[in-house]
């Protein structure tokens, strides 16, 4: 068991053929079945007046099938006092728990569950996990969280022990002690994780004190290329990146570390066009919209998650057809600055290249998403920058670096870093004051 | 209609002896709780009871507020909640997250909330509606220790709920003090200091070692239902 390189050979090693047969089969059971019981579902395709008998094969559904959004749920959440927003197929008290997301732009979408260990969201996990080398009796750092029980539970099913840290009120020279205690094979860092982590190098040789670290797992926020240099080449970690499945379970690097996987199983992609229904290029920017496949208590359908991606169904070099995805940033964090479209990855990249300032603590201010200028507020580390001419020199640099990245000459807020961090588990990147 | 299982594919993975490593305060600091399958589902059994004299029952939700590290008592928590048919929702007990323990308790209209402490609190006052506004409509609020002082101040009437280094103490709905599963652990008083000592069969052993935590003890162990004790709310 030990020596076999999937989790579960037979779904992660299926061609796209098998994985399109699995998701027609599974979507032709799920598309009545969910316009019986869902309120969301029946009253969205009642007023695009498409019905379940419509569909027959993918590519009616992909034709047909109207779409959901998270405003949607609010709006029937709102409109039913449903607090699930009509996505719950069974009788809510046979649910076992809600997980939620992250709520940035108001009040988070609740996440209901049916939860067992095997659930998609854990198995996901553990295939992941699996696949970057994680094995029985190994060590791993997880998380207990309010979006999923996957961060440990994952773990477990791959035989390993889940080692609990708390990024929030950590000394992180205990990360530094368990290391040496455990060994662990897994390490865990999220977006507001880097910037206490990265410091730790003045401390520690990380490339020594790491060196029993099999993967490293980084989610949370788009990682900046520097960083990640660092990480991987400096300390010789092998960083995995993760991002969401569009609140439909996980998504995480393999080994070829060339796109984040979607359990296709588990979940039917689409990547559309932000503005319209039509697929995009391999290669381009498109919007990220799913199904739950293997979820019969409150799958989400034809769901627009608001992701901007670059995708592929290309096999990958590690043996897997199933999908993969970069992520780019959220269709609601592009600011259109006198036609231009920027991201927060563009003022991060432009940012990194200055060292007081190549932590990324950073935010774009706008009233609204297309303005006439480019708004930034920027953390910078203060023992880099001790004096007044110092910060105006770096405002200079911070200037032209992002006039280089973007061709636009941002208006320029800077602020200590101490400001924007420590208020929440990530600096939120697009604010409105 | 048949449900969708993720795999046909059986699994054979081994599972590990140790169920994980959470962490718990003591006087020293902080460390390190090995933790196994049996006594996650001991502590699982305790806190099922425990529950149960709140009634909670098919379909009540309960929201947990936990730290990142404490699945120690949280995973056990929301076993219990299952074991009794209820709907266990989730969220950090930090200021940032207080939103989230607010929306969850505006639109779920939890029968219970566990966990919660100062910092939440503190993070609810900030919030348009406030403490009342946002958990006012909750039956019943287990809190810890250091929240209990905000709490009343703003007219909720909170139990008691915390942790005594690695021992899940909570209060029943009687309000004679916080029981402490005593098959596991020992609590008594030493100089104001809530001292601990191992009695079950458990990975972490500990001899009348000082917590973070003070308080008195106001029934020893052979008292009906284990002993009783009180936490003084002091920061953590």
């Amino acid at each position: 068991m030990a020596e076999r390189a999937f989790f579960q050979p037979d779904v992660e090693t299926m061609t796209r053929a098998g994985l399109e047969a699995l998701q027609a089969e599974r979507l032709l059971e799920l598309v009545p079945y969910v316009y019986e019981r869902s309120g969301l579902i029946r009253q969205t395709w009642d007023a695009a007046r498409v019905h379940p008998r419509d569909i027959r094969s993918l590519d009616d559904y992909f034709e047909r099938a109207p779409f959901t959004s998270k405003d949607d749920v609010r709006a029937y959440a709102q409109q039913h006092g449903d607090p699930y927003g009509g996505v719950v197929c069974i009788d809510p008290a046979h649910l076992t728990g809600v997980g939620s997301t992250s709520g940035t732009t108001g009040d988070p979408m609740l996440i209901p569950e049916q939860w067992s260990e095997w659930a998609p969201y854990s198995l996901g996990a553990a295939r992941f996990w699996w696949g970057m080398g994680i094995r029985p009796g190994d060590y791993g750092f997880g998380i207990w969280t309010f979006r999923t029980l996957a961060y440990y539970e994952g773990l477990q099913l791959c035989g390993a022990i889940p080692i609990m840290y708390d990024p929030f009120s950590m000394n992180w020279d205990l990360l530094i002690e368990q290391v040496r205690r455990y060994h662990p094979a897994l390490l865990w860092l999220g977006a507001g994780d880097i910037i206490p982590f990265s410091r730790l190098a003045k401390r520690y040789d990380l490339r020594e004190e790491l060196a029993c670290v099999k993967a490293v797992k980084y989610a949370g926020a788009p990682l900046g290329t520097r960083m990640k240099q660092r990480m991987t080449k400096e300390w010789n970690l092998k960083v995995f990146i993760g991002t969401g499945a569009g609140d439909c379970g996980l998504s995480l690097e393999c080994e070829a570390r060339d796109g984040s996987h979607i359990w296709e199983d588990h979940i039917l992609v689409e990547h559309l066009d932000p503005d319209g229904a039509a697929p995009a290029d391999d290669g381009a920017v498109g919007e990220l919209v799913v199904t739950a496949l293997a979820n019969r208590f409150a799958p989400l359908v034809r769901y627009r998650s608001e992701d901007l991606i670059r995708f592929t169904r290309e096999p990958c070099r590690c043996g897997r057809a199933h999908a993969r995805q970069w992520t780019v940033g959220r269709k609601g964090d592009e600011t259109i600055v006198q036609g231009r479209t920027v991201v927060p990855l563009d003022v991060w990249s432009a940012l990194e290249e200055i060292a007081a300032t190549e932590d990324g603590v950073f935010q774009i201010v706008r009233p609204t998403r297309e303005v006439d200028e480019l708004r930034i507020r920027v953390g910078y580390r203060e023992a880099l920058v001790p004096t007044e001419r110092a910060v105006d020199q770096l405002g200079e640099e911070v200037r032209h670096a992002v006039h280089a990245q973007t061709g636009i000459k941002p208006v320029l807020e800077l602020v200590p870093d101490s400001r924007l961090l420590g208020q929440g588990p990530k600096v939120v990147r697009v604010v409105k004051a | 209609m048949s449900i969708v299982l993720p795999s046909t594919e059986p699994f054979d993975v081994p599972r590990a002896p140790l169920w994980g490593v959470g962490q718990c305060a003591l006087q020293s600091g902080v460390v390190d709780v090995p933790i196994t399958w049996d006594e996650i589902e001991r502590d699982a059994e305790w806190l099922t009871d425990q529950l149960a004299e709140y009634g909670i029952a098919r379909g009540d939700v309960v929201v947990i507020a936990a730290g990142p590290a404490e699945v120690t008592w949280a995973h056990p928590m929301q076993m219990a909640i299952s074991r009794l048919d209820g709907v266990f929702a989730m969220a950090w007990a930090t200021r940032f997250d207080a939103r989230r323990v607010g929306a969850l308790a505006r639109n779920l209209r939890p029968k219970l909330i566990v966990g919660i402490d100062a910092s939440v609190v503190e993070g609810l006052a900030e919030i348009p509606g406030g403490v009342v506004g946002e958990i006012g409509a909750v039956r019943h609020v287990l809190a810890r220790a250091d929240a209990h002082p905000a709490l009343e101040a703003a007219g909720v009437r909170p139990m008691l709920f915390d942790l005594v280094g690695p021992a899940t103490v909570v209060e029943t709905p009687d309000r004679t003090g916080a029981r402490v599963d005593g098959a596991e652990w020992r609590i008594e008083q030493d100089d104001g200091a809530l001292v601990v000592t191992t009695v079950g069969d458990r990975g972490l052993r500990l001899d009348a070692t000082p917590t973070a935590q003070h308080g008195s003890v106001l029934a020893g162990g052979d008292a009906p239902g284990g002993a009783r004790l009180v936490i003084d709310p002091v920061a953590r």
